[in-house]
């Protein structure tokens, strides 16, 4: 659904991406891993419109979104989850999802509908929706922006970094939950994580990037038990 | 069944607050004496106007805007210059200053979209500074240093609102749909949105808003607030000049807002009200009122940032607690004897 052809990003004169390719599938969950500075949030940043790609084409479902602006990448379905949990800390839990949902219309009830939806999804939500978002735990705060993402009823949901800063139980957490979001909503995931080792666990696909370009590729599977993979980011 | 009885009693609570607010509102007249009094109250209307408009940019987005006195200016020169060349009614030379708002609004947006801050900060002051210079210069329209004379008072079938007591219930309805529209606004999407704009832009962008037609939205109905209020100031004066529109003035309003606490529609009225009637307290001590009213603001910023009237509020919900604690034990002991 979602196709990369040849895509090149720059900062300035500075070559961040280089002629990368990748493709999501309707029901994937595709990860990309690399280490800091490989490209990784950049290429997220070139699909929603945050950074300008040069040369290349992106199309979702058939329609051309290169270079669009990101509020109507966001219209389209493409919801990005930032990276570092970037909530709105002065607003509470049920406005941070509120404002998720901006740009859907949706009648009084299907609004809480749709909130009830996120609080059965993470249920510490619910006792939590009254408080101010920023005085949240980490790893309730990163539920806090995937619910936010999710209220937008994404076609492709783009993770970045959810693992970043947390305890290593809470990061079981949030994958368990990135796994249940794919499999009962139906909602492909494109995962950005230096964490390789749940990065490969979760997703049937992966690409590893390296001085923004696409060094390998191919199924998780494969690539977990690749000497190079393992030397490289598992620690083997 | 418990939320429903909440927002009931919230409802009814709220009622019985606008209710007792008109009341005091409709009375004042009588209570104060002199004119001067109602004159002073009038300049506490016109300027929560402007209050209320400064609240959308400053207050809720979190860019400082310092032009606000430019945006006063035009809107008053838009229908002083209207109704005494022309002989235009002051109803239209109202809807003239809303144009210009509109106008001024959109223009000054564009630049919020890339500066940031101080830059923000001194490109208002440069713009209210240019509208400045220009009323001073362009003495063929504005009549220069000399200032515009003779602007009629507002009038309606007839009526001439030529008493700063008529004048005061005026503008007293001009607030009124004021605070009305403030508080619709800030309460729909738009609100949310100017409000998670001050939190964290970025993620904003991510839950797929335009961040730009907002900005340029928010600078849009500061500066249509701000002309509108320029336009009572004009009318209710009857004589405008250049030299009222400095920075001070602007650095007045952003303090009306700080006093009044950020983003909330009841601290604009509470600051304007403050920071206009207390240097008018303070002067008798004569030489020395400024220097008291600067260090009384000043402590208060240090001290109360979120705002006099939330700090006022904060204390009073502590002893009313204290009072509940005290009165459940003792109650409590009475029980177990």
């Amino acid at each position: 659904m979602l196709k990369v052809e040849h895509i090149d990003a720059y900062y300035d004169k500075i070559c961040a991406l280089h002629d990368i390719s990748l493709e999501i599938g309707d029901d994937d969950i595709i990860s990309i891993i690399g280490s800091n500075g490989a490209g990784k949030s950049t290429l997220m940043n070139a699909i929603s419109g945050i950074v300008y790609g040069k040369n290349g084409r992106i199309t979702f479902n058939g329609k051309n979104i290169t270079n669009q602006k990101p509020y109507i990448t966001t219209r389209d379905g493409i919801i990005q989850v930032p990276e570092g949990r970037e909530i709105f800390p002065k607003m509470t839990v049920l406005e941070n999802l509120e404002m998720g949902s901006y740009s859907i219309r949706r009648t009084r009830q299907g609004m809480n509908d749709k909130i009830e939806e996120m609080y059965e999804l993470f249920p510490k939500l619910r006792d939590r929706k009254s408080q101010k978002a920023g005085s949240l735990s980490g790893g309730e705060q990163q539920m806090v922006a995937i619910a936010r993402g999710l209220m937008a009823d994404p076609k492709l949901l783009m993770l970045d970094e959810p693992s970043l800063g947390l305890a290593p139980v809470i990061v079981d957490d949030v994958f368990h939950i990135i796994e249940r979001v794919n499999k009962e909503k139906k909602i492909p995931i494109l995962l950005v994580e230096q964490n390789a080792f749940m990065a490969l666990e979760v997703s049937s696909r992966c690409y590893v990037l390296e001085n923004g370009r696409v060094v390998i590729e191919g199924s998780s599977e494969e690539l977990s038990k690749s000497d190079r993979i393992v030397k490289a980011y598992l620690g083997g | 069944m418990e939320k429903k009885s909440n927002t009931m009693n919230n409802k009814k609570r709220n009622i019985i607050l606008i209710c007792t607010a008109a009341a005091v509102v409709l009375i004042l007249p009588w209570i104060l004496t002199t004119d001067y009094q109602i004159m002073v109250m009038n300049k506490v209307l016109i300027y929560t106007v402007v209050v209320l408009g400064l609240n959308f940019i400053t207050g809720l987005t979190g860019q400082m805007n310092l032009g606000t006195a430019g945006m006063f200016a035009l809107g008053a020169y838009a229908t002083a210059v209207a109704a005494t060349s022309y002989g235009i009614s002051p109803w239209i030379g109202l809807v003239l200053a809303i144009v210009m708002g509109l106008l001024v609004g959109r223009g000054l947006g564009y630049p919020s979209l890339r500066l940031k801050g101080v830059y923000l900060a001194l490109t208002t002051i440069g713009f209210s500074e240019v509208v400045r210079l220009v009323a001073a210069n362009w003495v063929s329209v504005t009549g220069g240093t000399t200032g515009i004379r003779n602007i009629p008072y507002y009038s309606l079938a007839g009526y001439v609102f030529d008493t700063q007591t008529k004048m005061y219930y005026l503008f007293a309805v001009f607030v009124a749909f004021g605070i009305f529209c403030a508080y619709r606004l800030a309460d729909s999407k738009w609100g949310r949105i100017f409000k998670s704009l001050r939190d964290n832009a970025d993620a904003v962008e991510m839950s797929g808003v335009n961040i730009a037609s907002c900005k340029i939205l928010a600078f849009t109905v500061c500066a249509i607030y701000g002309c509108i209020a320029g336009a009572l100031y004009a009318h209710f004066m009857g004589y405008i000049n250049p030299s009222s529109f400095t920075i001070d003035l602007s650095t007045n309003f952003v303090i009306m807002l700080m006093v009044g606490g950020l983003g909330s529609v009841v601290g604009n009225i509470f600051g304007a009200a403050v920071v206009t009637i207390l240097p008018e307290i303070l002067r008798v001590f004569e030489n020395y009122y400024q220097l008291i009213f600067c260090t009384i603001v000043l402590v208060g910023a240090i001290f109360f940032p979120e705002g006099w009237m939330f700090a006022g509020i904060k204390v009073i919900r502590k002893m009313v607690k204290k009072l509940r604690k005290r009165e459940h034990i003792t109650g409590e002991m009475g029980g177990g004897e």
